[in-house]
């Protein structure tokens, strides 16, 4: 996941874009992780396991799971990787209006 | 003589000693139903682990193919076998139960999930079996699911399969949405090795939204009657809580609840910072 998602990352510098994290892991695991993997975007720390009260109000059950939200807060796909992601993220980044 | 009587002396303590190690030794091994079924179990393993093995050694990526995962399915007929031949023995409920843990279908996991509602309904020991045979998604697992809730006499197992079945419906009403927007027939046949062939046929013919609608009111009971009943660390009436919340909140086309909270630094911040923008989000962990 993570070399898919840093170029991900890269080739959206600059536009509307964020990538955001919601992790289950000990703090110390978390820190040595995104250090490690060079993980540059913003995570939730969810209390540490895979029992944390955001993944619990979005009814997780697997890892990793992805959703993707447009620029209004509608969740439009889930459970897209590698491909299938950027096209969607590309999709939506089209559907934004011009400034 | 003498010595013929000592002999025999010596003969009769041995025996005399060896017996109680004999007994100890059945005992070890148990019944020859369960000796029968722990040979399957153990060869199924060892299969597992060569393949694993052979799995770890390969090279290249034909190499790695070649290295076959042993299917539970592959086993289950004998399995089967020994619950059938020693149904009175309380390993013929162990059994059925690896049965319907271990395997996604085939006409064994439907004749075992057919045994255990037939005699097994009361049993606590089902309970796991319960919660995993949605992996089967089959004809067969929602009427083991319908069965239990209907027959059985403890809210918990009852409360367990109706959370399952919620589950199976919810997945159904999905997989029926999708197939009735995208209708080629790669995706039908792609569905059909998943959920087997019937159960497509069954949600081609369906409104997705009969059974999503089914899937609702299903949780709904479960926070109603058992809502109390423990699974794991969480009460069914939670688990059903969050699947109701997944199914009028978290789907597509919905606007994504507002999520706040803070990073590994303790800095605060909340989903709703990004509006106006693309959003990924990626619930994840390094293990």
């Amino acid at each position: 996941m993570y070399p898919h998602e840093r170029s991900l990352v890269k080739r959206m510098e600059g536009k509307p874009f964020a990538l955001l994290g919601i992790n289950s892991d000990p703090k110390d695991e978390l820190r040595k992780a995104m250090k490690k993997e060079n993980i540059t975007w913003r995570s939730w720390w969810d209390g540490g396991d895979t029992d944390g009260p955001i993944q619990r109000q979005w009814n997780i059950r697997g890892w990793p799971t992805v959703y993707v939200l447009d620029h209004k807060g509608v969740i439009r796909f889930e459970g897209v990787r590698d491909k299938a992601l950027d096209q969607a993220v590309d999709q939506l980044l089209a559907e934004i209006p011009n400034k | 003589m003498e010595q013929w009587g000592h002999r025999s002396l010596v003969k009769f303590w041995v025996l005399l000693c060896a017996f109680p190690l004999v007994t100890l030794a059945a005992e070890k091994n148990g019944s020859p139903a369960k000796q029968e079924f722990s040979k399957i179990v153990q060869e199924q393993k060892d299969a597992e682990r060569q393949a694993q093995e052979a799995y770890s050694k390969a090279k290249t990526a034909d190499e790695k193919s070649a290295a076959k995962w042993p299917s539970a399915e592959e086993y289950a007929h004998r399995v089967l076998g020994v619950a059938q031949k020693y149904p009175d023995d309380p390993v013929a409920l162990d059994a059925l139960i690896w049965i319907a843990q271990n395997c996604r279908r085939g006409d064994d996991l439907n004749a075992a999930l057919r045994l255990l509602v037939e005699k097994h309904v009361n049993d606590a020991k089902i309970g796991d079996a319960i919660l995993r045979v949605l992996h089967a998604a089959s004809k067969e697992a929602e009427g083991f699911l319908r069965g239990v809730s209907e027959k059985s006499s403890s809210d918990e197992l009852k409360g367990k399969a109706l959370v399952t079945l919620g589950r199976l419906l919810k997945k159904y009403a999905s997989a029926g949405q999708f197939l009735h927007t995208n209708t080629s027939a790669k995706y039908v046949e792609n569905y059909g090795k998943w959920l087997g062939e019937d159960v497509v046929a069954k949600l081609q013919a369906v409104d997705p939204d009969g059974l999503r609608k089914e899937a609702e009111r299903t949780f709904e009971t479960v926070i109603a009657k058992y809502g109390r009943q423990k699974s794991d660390s969480r009460t069914l009436g939670d688990s059903a809580k969050s699947e109701l919340f997944e199914m009028r909140h978290l789907g597509i086309g919905m606007v994504a609840p507002e999520i706040q909270g803070k990073d590994v630094d303790g800095r605060k911040f909340a989903l709703s910072d990004y509006r106006g923008k693309v959003v990924v989000l990626d619930f994840w962990g390094h293990w």
